[in-house]
């Protein structure tokens, strides 16, 4: 190809691209939904009784509206032990524990559009790939396993695994799936169960790799982006970060020293954080950590960085949370009371 | 459980080889000897078989129409826990023919799994009573006691009900009575599908099926020369499934329990004394799918050796030395209890002071030493003053306390073996006022517990019990009572009122499942062998939450019972019940309707 031709595309192209910025003004956006541009917060609710809700704030931090999904579903209950929110197209898969059930809503009306139900024995996180939902099921006790549905929903088969079925999450094709974390020995001290990481091949829906995460601590986290997977490991003396690069399951372990019992991992224009027991923030710098801050929080149980906005949650179990919202700087911007249990922030 | 029949059958033997020798006159044999000292100087309602009768689902249900006890039940019939004066369920003792029966495990009374039919009577008490009743009776005390009499010849009834959601309710009971030798059995057996639904809640009460039987066997003898030697034994087993959502997993709870004590009472002039053994077994199954084996589990064992101890000084002084040791072990299943095994033992003495038919002074006090814990040294004082032939006021000051359970010490993770007992002061006033056939009584009370513990969520995960809190509470309990005979006409009524004050001292915020209001009434209107009656409860806000939050509080009900027994035959009384006749939609414990308009029907033979 000649160099005045590439130019000549490139030309057209930008031209083209201005035009669709100019046209793109005068459009009236149709909002989808009251939903749109702001933050869903999951609060888990009691074991025994179906206090599970659904806070939306919105991003400017203004009036947060509770319970969203009772309110635009005739007030039904969502149910006792909400795990966890996955996000497919418009949709929002509420994964509940205690009810065996993953109520499907419309993410911006956060009306019901599906229940799915078959072969759930207490679920927990949920990741997707184009013709897969992937669902992890642990009961801590003998049933470890992750569950694959179809594009419509219905039940295709079960795979399970021998210790534990925890995170789970799709990245450049694959899904990965936690398949260790914590026990507890006789004087219950923590314990890792085993330190592996199992690779599902959605075109076959088979185990394609396991990983063994090559340090003593216990597996407490994992998330990922387009191409990598993230899995945070540590123990009282130590914590290690694992990039994992989807496509190849190439392994890169980051000592993070000095630091202890890191717990949550969160992501945020190809920025790592993370939190540790000690209730300090840090973040990643390449594989150089970077101290940020401390929250002043009783315990932390929800976190995640949004937009640039850090939100804890200092959870209750028998009353409201405190969600706590600050900026990378540490000012804390605002205090919201949450439902009971807090344990999850997702951009919506 | 083999233990159980071997102790059975020793002292099923042991009564035998007693039939022999003379008698004396002694119309009824009631274990709990300490009730009537109580009574004195607490308030106790005592409610009889009749009373029994109209609320035959559950003890639950007995309580809450009939008493001033607070119950939080997830659906009828399901877990249910009691409260009295703004407590919780852990500082209720229940007291099975004298001793207290509390779980080992969770230091509480498993209401529903206690059974009611089995019983000739209940006593309910409220207030502290440590020094008598030992650990957890610092709200209130629940009594449930079988009694024997003596010559009364063969009786023997039949109790059959069925009623809505396919509830079977029936009672055997036969007894033998001579001068000298009583001997009584009585069997019940429960069912119920418990399927029902709460259309205004979306509610449907799946997976709530329960079935329970239960026997007891009791035998009383007297020697002679003032002795007398009396035997009680229950065998239950029960099933409870708990209710869940369409896809929700379906567990199920077993119980079964054992309970016998021998007891030896002798009188003289001068001393009373009354030995007694027992020993207690407690084994609970949990199954959280019903399919699978268990998922978790325990068996508790308690040995107990008693001694009570009465001496009247003269005719105004009496002591009281009661001694007591007992050995609890405790084994779980999943719960990381394996072999537990506590020693205790306590000494409480208690002078009785009569000088006047107008006074009456009473002074405790008990110290508990239990193995691997700190007790505090407890004590009551009491008086009454019989002020004029209408009004009589009582006086009561105890400090009580509960010493923590096997979960709370052992359980793993989080247990936690550095916990101290609970300790409770009570201070309450009791005014009695008695008018013709009226009668009125007003009790306001204060209450403070240091050290309460609570499972909190801990750094490490999982959730650890500590010494925290510490709750206030005041409140009034009061009860009107009427009661009118005209020639075969009679009309009784009885209305209380409970109003309670109980707030976390740290927090600032109401206790939760603490009513502020609660009102019970019963009333009935007979004619000969006809009887009508009804019953209502009413029960104010109730917070669910500690942070007071209105919209997940429990909003005030109105439930009222009513019904009818008359005769078919002689001896035949058949009944018609209908429950909650306004179909309130109502919950006691947040999320749990209770059923809406239901009927039972009932039939009583005695031969």
């Amino acid at each position: 190809m000649k160099l005045s031709k590439i130019l000549a595309s490139a030309f057209a192209f930008t031209l083209l691209f201005n035009i669709s910025c100019r046209n793109e003004d005068p459009v009236v956006e149709v909002p989808k939904g009251a939903y749109e541009n702001g933050i869903l917060i999951a609060n888990e609710g009691g074991f025994s009784t179906p206090t599970a809700s659904v806070t939306f704030l919105p991003n400017d931090l203004s009036a947060q509206e509770d319970n969203i999904y009772g309110k635009n579903n005739n007030n039904e209950n969502l149910g006792n032990v909400f795990q966890s929110i996955g996000f497919k197209n418009d949709n929002a898969f509420l994964v509940l524990n205690v009810p065996n059930k993953i109520e499907v809503v419309n993410r911006y009306t956060f009306k019901k559009t599906a229940t799915i139900s078959a072969n759930l024995e207490q679920p927990r996180y949920i990741a997707f790939t184009g013709n897969y939902t992937y669902v992890t099921n642990n009961n801590f006790y003998d049933v470890m396993k992750l569950n694959i549905y179809d594009a419509g929903n219905s039940f295709v088969k079960s795979i399970s695994f021998d210790r534990y079925a925890e995170k789970v999450v799709a990245s450049d094709g694959f899904v990965y799936v936690q398949t260790d974390g914590i026990t507890y020995d006789s004087n219950y001290n923590e314990l890792p169960t085993g330190h592996t990481i199992t690779r599902i091949n959605p075109s076959s829906n088979q185990v394609d790799k396991t990983i063994t995460l090559t340090d003593n601590g216990a597996i407490r986290d994992m998330i990922a982006d387009e191409n990598t997977v993230y899995v945070l490991s540590s123990d009282n003396n130590q914590t290690y970060l694992y990039k994992i690069t989807a496509k190849t399951a190439t392994v890169e372990q980051i000592a993070l020293p000095g630091i202890t019992n890191a717990a949550k991992l969160a992501i945020e224009n190809n920025k790592i954080y993370f939190v540790t027991a000690a209730k300090q923030l840090y973040s990643m710098n390449g594989n150089t950590v970077v101290p940020m801050f401390g929250f002043e929080t009783r315990n932390i149980y929800g976190f995640n960085v949004i937009d640039g906005k850090v939100y804890i949650a200092d959870p209750s179990f028998s009353a409201n949370s405190i969600t706590r919202v600050y900026n990378t700087s540490g000012t804390l911007l605002k205090t919201l009371t949450t439902g009971i249990g807090t344990n999850g922030f997702y951009k919506n | 459980m083999n233990k159980k029949y071997l102790f059975s059958a020793i002292l099923l033997c042991s009564s035998i080889l007693l039939l022999a020798q003379e008698h004396a006159i002694d119309t009824v044999f009631v274990f709990d000897n300490q009730l009537d000292n109580s009574r004195k100087v607490q308030k106790i309602s005592k409610l009889k078989k009749e009373d029994l009768l109209k609320n035959t689902t559950n003890l639950s249900e007995v309580l809450r129409f009939q008493s001033p006890v607070n119950i939080k039940e997830n659906g009828r019939g399901m877990v249910s826990s009691p409260s009295f004066r703004g407590t919780t369920a852990q500082q209720t003792a229940f007291i099975w023919n004298g001793i207290n029966v509390n779980s080992p495990f969770l230091g509480q009374g498993d209401i529903n799994n206690l059974n009611l039919l089995g019983y000739d009577q209940l006593e309910i008490k409220s207030g502290g009573g440590s020094v008598i009743y030992g650990s957890a009776a610092i709200g209130g005390t629940i009594h449930l006691n079988n009694e024997l009499t003596f010559n009364k010849g063969f009786r023997q009834s039949l109790f059959m009900e069925y009623g809505s959601f396919e509830t079977v309710n029936t009672l055997l009971k036969s007894s033998y009575s001579d001068e000298i030798l009583s001997v009584k059995f009585s069997g019940n057996y429960s069912e119920s599908k418990n399927y029902y639904e709460v259309p205004e809640k979306n509610y449907q009460n799946i997976n709530g099926q329960y079935q329970n039987k239960n026997f007891n066997l009791g035998v009383a003898y007297k020697i002679g020369s003032g002795n007398t030697l009396a035997w009680q034994t229950q065998h239950f087993s029960g099933s409870q499934h708990y209710p869940t959502t369409e896809f929700g997993s379906r567990s199920k709870y077993h119980s079964d329990s054992f309970r016998s004590t021998l007891s030896w009472n002798f009188k003289s002039k001068k001393i009373q004394n009354i030995l007694r053994l027992a020993y207690l077994e407690d084994e609970f199954q949990y199954f959280s799918t019903i399919e699978k084996p268990k998922s978790s589990g325990g068996t508790s064992e308690v040995s107990l050796l008693k001694n009570d101890f009465n001496y009247s000084i003269n005719e105004d002084f009496a002591l009281n030395i009661i001694t007591d040791y007992q050995l609890n072990k405790g084994k779980g299943y999943q719960s990381g209890i394996t072999d537990v095994v506590r020693n205790a033992g306590a000494f409480a003495a208690l002078l009785r002071w009569s000088p006047h038919q107008k006074y009456y002074f009473e002074a405790g006090i008990k110290k508990d030493i239990v193995e691997n814990l700190e007790t505090p040294i407890l004590f009551s004082l009491s008086g009454r003053h019989v002020v004029n032939r209408w009004y009589s006021l009582i006086f009561n000051l105890s400090k009580n306390f509960r010493y923590p359970s096997f979960n709370d010490l052992y359980w793993q993770p989080g247990g936690n073996p550095d916990l101290k007992s609970e300790i409770a002061h009570q201070v309450e006033l009791g005014n009695n006022f008695k008018y013709r056939n009226l009668s009125l009584n007003l009790s306001p009370y204060y209450l403070r517990i240091k050290n309460m513990i609570q499972w909190v969520p801990g750094s490490l995960g999982y959730w650890v019990p500590v010494n925290t809190s510490e709750v206030e509470s005041f409140g009034l309990e009061s009860q009107l009572e009427l009661k009118k005979t005209f020639g075969q006409h009679s009309a009784k009524m009885s209305v209380g009122y409970v109003f309670t004050h109980s707030i976390n001292k740290e927090t600032g915020n109401l206790m939760t499942y603490v009513p502020k209001h609660k009102v019970f009434g019963n009333a009935s209107y007979r004619y000969r062998s006809a009887e009508l009656y009804a019953q209502a409860m009413f029960t104010g806000l109730t917070y669910t939450t500690t942070d007071e939050e209105k919209s997940s509080a429990i909003p005030s009900y109105f439930v009222m019972n009513t019904g009818i027994n008359f005769c078919v035959l002689k001896n035949q009384q058949l009944g018609i019940k209908i429950n909650n006749l306004w179909d309130q939609v109502y919950e006691t414990s947040a999320y749990y309707p209770m059923p809406k308009r239901n009927y039972s029907i009932q039939l009583l033979i005695n031969f």
